[in-house]
């Protein structure tokens, strides 16, 4: 047999300290999903490979230092926009730099611990108290425009992706609509003198695309008594429907529930 | 000073230990900081050391951001700025804060300047930097624009 077994290998895993085995696991993701610039990114890799091909490089208080500035330049070079990962992986480079200087390797797991349990505290108390989460503006509206979900909602909902296509349209219609003072889309570079935009007309504005679409496969597949239920009025008639496109998203809500 | 060996020993311990709560106190510090700039300066809820990814529709691409140049006559012009200053505008959107409204300012200068220089060369320029924001209705997805900042900047004409 060539190369070492399972057996052995989970032999020399259990003959690692966790904070070793954390330590080597964050080389391994530091090198392999690197982070940072192009001046940036090859330290950054060239130090997690030193970490996992030097078995004691890991205990180097140095190199966790060196490691945190590192990512910490990142978040602060991109700020505001790093993602959420890139503060946690500077922290959690802090955390081995900082126990290794205290000589303390037990904080590391502590801050683990403390570092996992905020990050998912923090994000179910901002999740609890955002109104669009709680009133399913979230939900809709990320499923539709979202194009990393266009497979799941098109997988777990009765929306094709003509209408996916669709529904995009009509919730950015109002960005085309000209309600802003001017109207950005329709501007050159050169900056062409633009028109004052209409105000907004009262009363729910005319898109049929949507509301098109939905009708014709809705009526293809369960003939024309069909009904959209919203599950709040107890079903929208086809008529209401058709004369305000904007009951659409309610419609599809839920659209396992039709009359 | 005036302090025993032992004593300096175990303050020197303390200070360590304290050391290890580095991590913990960033954490909190950069969440205060997220929620700091979101209350004052409509930070989007998904960026900024925060934990709002994924709670709540203002997201970047639910933003917008305007530029109005004033010009000679007192006419105004909507200014589009190209593909190389998107970054810079994905910062303006993300937290409008005056100071990356004000480089939008300086960028769309530099683009007049590039792209039609006969109109802006030696000119000051009031150029006013609008962010906005989409709110979607509960119930219909009816969407409607708000205004998260607007601030207006007379761009000299070196640019300063």
């Amino acid at each position: 047999m060539v190369g070492p077994s399972p057996a052995r290998w989970v032999g020399q895993l259990s003959g690692w300290s966790r904070e070793e085995l954390g330590a080597r696991l964050t080389f391994l993701t530091l090198l392999f999903a690197p982070v940072g610039d192009w001046y940036v990114r090859p330290a950054v890799m060239s130090l997690a490979a030193l970490g996992l091909l030097f078995s004691d490089l890991w205990r180097s208080r140095w190199l966790w230092t060196v490691l945190t500035l590192l990512t910490a330049v990142r978040v602060i070079q991109d700020w505001p926009m790093a993602d959420n990962h890139a503060y946690l992986l500077a922290y959690w480079c802090l955390a081995f730099a900082v126990a290794l200087w205290a000589g303390d390797r037990e904080s590391v797991a502590r801050n683990a611990r403390l570092l996992i349990g905020l990050t998912f505290a923090l994000a179910a108390w901002q999740k609890g108290t955002s109104p669009d989460y709680a009133n399913d503006v979230f939900f809709l509206t990320t499923f539709i425009l979202d194009d990393r979900f266009e497979d799941f909602t098109v997988l777990f909902t009765s929306m094709t992706y003509d209408q996916l296509d669709a529904a995009r349209a009509y919730l950015e219609a109002d960005y085309r609509a000209g309600v802003y003072p001017l109207e950005p889309r329709r501007a050159d570079a050169g900056g062409r003198r633009l028109p004052r935009a209409p105000r907004r007309p009262s009363g729910p504005p005319a898109r049929p695309v949507l509301a098109g679409l939905l009708l014709r496969d809705l009526r293809r597949r369960t003939g024309p008594e069909l009904r959209l239920a919203a599950p709040r009025d107890g079903g929208v008639p086809m008529s209401r429907l058709a004369a305000d496109p904007a009951l659409v998203p309610r419609c599809l809500r839920d659209p396992g529930v039709l009359l | 000073m005036g302090r025993s060996q032992g004593a300096g020993g175990d303050g020197g311990a303390r200070r360590r230990r304290w050391l290890t709560w580095l991590p913990v106190a960033a954490l909190l510090g950069g969440a205060a900081n997220h929620f700091w700039h979101v209350q004052r300066d409509h930070l989007s809820p998904w960026l900024g050391a925060g934990f709002g990814m994924f709670a709540t529709s203002d997201v970047g691409s639910a933003r917008s951001v305007h530029v109005v140049v004033g010009m000679a006559d007192g006419s105004e012009r909507a200014v589009e700025l190209p593909g190389p200053f998107e970054e810079l505008l994905a910062r303006a959107r993300a937290l409008p804060t005056r100071e990356w409204l004000g480089e939008v300012a300086y960028a769309t200068r530099r683009h007049l300047l590039d792209a039609t220089p006969d109109v802006v060369a030696g000119r000051p320029l009031q150029v006013r930097v609008e962010v906005w924001r989409t709110l979607y209705e509960p119930g219909t997805l009816r969407a409607s624009p708000v205004r998260l900042a607007a601030e207006t900047f007379t761009v000299a004409a070196d640019g300063d």
